[in-house]
């Protein structure tokens, strides 16, 4: 679904991403592992186009598509998700007309009409109620006073109704206690199909136990320097990155 | 430029005798200090070349049919090119509501400034309204300004609103004009009486070459209301002044103002707010969102004389830039002569949040959108002020008509 071949990436003048390769097959769960500075969010952010993220060399398909020559909208259309490791506040604006407005964009970019306020109502409400979310919430400003808990809650919900071909989950774990983590994978879980792939980030083995991966990578200094079974994480869990890697 | 003028003057004097010593008097203060220059203080943010150059002379009658807005009114009234059309008016909802007199004249506000003063001399408008006292308006009175004359022609209007004690009305006034370099000139002088309530509209929507200048004065009297929001739309140039005088304690003033400022525009707003007696509140918020070479300004000035104990004053100012070559202008001034009151002023000029912009295209909203939803949400709880939702609700339709196309040339 998605071949990354020797990507390099900088950020203003350092470069993170030092020839990077990955190939996620449709249907697969891959997971990325690494220290602080590999550059796992880089490549997140390289995959969505950030603007202060600039490729250099190497490229990106989707699909058979150069993802490079996509704006970040259009590469959402295309179908990709990115799960924000600190997913925005954004006052003002309703946690619904936020979800519809995102909607109704990736839809017209696939030439799509727009979707009725019912039946978006009934899918927002039906994914809410699948991640436990308060419907109150639906109703408020995007993020805003939300918990990390609740935040990431929100991501899922996000995905779960933009329902994408290929989710980038950044650290989508980080700030859960358990209860929450056990509703997020199971949101996860839900995306997880024979025609979707999922690229999860993270730190720490124990997502890995609730969503377990086909692959997991381990990224040192911007590059995936082991791959393997999903025995990889528990490895790394033990042992250190410095040791495995 | 005053040779032309004064041979309008000379004919509508002659027309209405009554109007003539006004007008004359007014005409003569005109010639002496002419129109305002960006070297007066107050008039240090506006551009004026548009009126100073060409003096435009009175537009003509016109017949031309007026599309009013949609929505639930109890009258509209329609004033095209400078002249009462009551064959487009529809009042009959009014009787009884709101009483019609000429032009109060003797109680007109002195002249700050050339611009008033050539509004007193060359008004083809001059008309007095009443709201009986204890009548309550439910359904809010329409009053559309229209200009439609295409060769860039003014017309200045002057209007005197009086609200009787315990009365309660809602207008919601609408210019708008052609694409020409026309110019509306208008002076609205308001008195509210002991807890008259008034709540007032304006959305100021003019054509591309368009002028806009207009004064509002209001006298509130002890428990009145005042609330005013005002949306800037379009034109070259818009100035739009308020001045309140609250008289009356427990008296409460509001003045809002939403700027959406495009390329080349300017939206020039001044307030005044004056506490003269004690223990009455007033509260002013301006915001702005301005594109590239876009300008918008505020300056309010805040006056607490020293009887005015108890006094609470709010005034905040916010504005957003598209681009680095978008002007904001912010002076908001207080001047306190009392020692026991709460007087407030902020301000601030910032740009549109890019991890938002980033998050919203990572949720596949294009960048013309996503601009288009930061902006309604900055200005959202402004139109919140609002409190009859129908009107809230054109007025947010006339907003986002032009939200997306902001810095869009």
């Amino acid at each position: 679904m998605i071949t990354i071949k020797n990507l390099h990436a900088k950020v203003g003048d350092s470069e993170i991403l030092k020839g990077l390769d990955l190939e996620i097959k449709a249907g697969e769960v891959h997971a990325i592992m690494g220290p602080n500075g590999a550059g796992k969010s880089t490549l997140a952010n390289t995959i969505l186009g950030r603007s202060d993220y600039e490729v250099t060399e190497g490229s990106i398909t989707f699909e058979g598509k150069d993802l490079l020559s996509l704006e970040t909208y259009e590469r959402v259309g295309e179908g990709i998700f990115l799960g924000f490791q600190y997913p925005v506040e954004i006052p003002g604006v309703s946690n619904l007309n936020f979800l519809r407005t995102a909607l109704n964009s990736t839809r017209r970019y696939r030439g799509e009409e727009d979707m009725s306020a019912a039946e978006f109502m009934k899918i927002v409400r039906a994914k809410a109620k699948d991640l436990k979310m308060d419907p109150e919430m639906l109703k408020r400003f995007v993020n805003v006073g939300f918990s990390g808990g609740e935040k990431k809650r929100n991501e899922t919900v996000q995905m779960a109704v933009l329902n994408p071909k290929f989710a980038v989950l950044d650290e989508t774990d980080s700030g859960l206690d358990i209860d929450a983590l056990r509703i997020v994978s199971d949101g996860i879980n839900a995306q997880r199909r024979d025609d979707t792939a999922i690229l999860m980030i993270t730190h720490y083995q124990r997502l890995l136990d609730y969503v377990k991966p086909d692959v997991v990578h381990v990224m040192v200094d911007g590059r995936i320097v082991k791959s393997g079974g999903s025995e990889l994480a528990l490895e790394l869990e033990e042992k250190g990155y410095a040791d495995v890697a | 430029m005053t040779k032309s003028y004064q041979t309008e003057v000379e004919r509508l004097s002659a027309e209405v005798p009554a109007t003539a010593e006004l007008r004359l008097s007014a005409f003569e203060q005109f010639e002496a200090q002419g129109l305002p220059s960006k070297r007066d203080e107050d008039w240090r943010y506006a551009d004026l070349k548009s009126i100073t150059a060409k003096a435009p002379s009175l537009a003509k009658r016109s017949t031309e049919t007026i599309a009013p807005l949609d929505g639930d009114f109890t009258a509209h009234v329609v004033y095209l090119n400078g002249h009462f059309d009551l064959a487009q008016s529809d009042v009959a909802g009014l009787e009884g509501l709101l009483e019609t007199q000429s032009l109060d004249m003797a109680n007109c506000a002195p002249s700050l400034d050339g611009f008033m003063a050539l509004n007193s001399a060359l008004m083809t408008v001059g008309v007095k309204n009443t709201v009986p006292a204890g009548i309550q308006i439910d359904k809010p009175i329409f009053i559309h300004h229209a200009l439609r004359d295409g060769s860039a022609k003014a017309a200045h209007s002057k209007r005197q609103l009086h609200v009787g004690a315990g009365a309660a009305v809602t207008i919601i006034e609408f210019f708008e004009g052609d694409d020409s370099a026309c110019w509306s000139n208008d002076v609205f002088e308001v008195t509210l009486d002991e807890g008259a309530v008034f709540n007032h509209i304006r959305l100021i929507k003019s054509g591309a070459d368009a002028t806009f200048t207009g004064k509002v004065f209001v006298e509130a009297h002890e428990k009145a209301i005042y609330r005013s929001f005002n949306l800037l739309i379009g034109g070259v140039m818009t100035r739009n002044e308020e001045h309140l005088s609250i008289v009356g304690a427990g008296a409460y003033g509001q003045i809002d103002t939403v700027a959406l400022t495009d390329s080349k525009q300017n939206h020039d707003t001044l307030t005044t707010v004056n506490h003269v007696v004690a223990d009455a509140i007033s509260d002013q918020l301006y915001r702005s969102v301005i594109a590239a070479r876009g300008k918008a300004s505020y300056q309010g000035k805040v006056t607490v004389a020293r009887d005015a104990q108890q006094t609470l004053a709010d005034q905040g100012c916010r504005a957003i830039l598209l681009d680095r070559t978008a002007e904001a202008n912010a002076k908001p001034e207080l001047e306190i002569f009392a020692d026991d009151v709460k007087c407030s002023h902020g301000a601030t000029v910032g740009e549109l949040d890019d991890t938002a912009l980033f998050y919203l295209a990572a949720r596949g909203v294009a960048p013309k959108e996503a601009r288009a939803l930061l902006i309604e949400a900055f200005i959202g709880e402004m139109f919140e002020r609002v409190e009859n939702e129908m009107l809230r609700d054109l007025l947010m339709r006339e907003a986002r008509s032009v939200l997306k196309g902001l810095g869009n040339e």
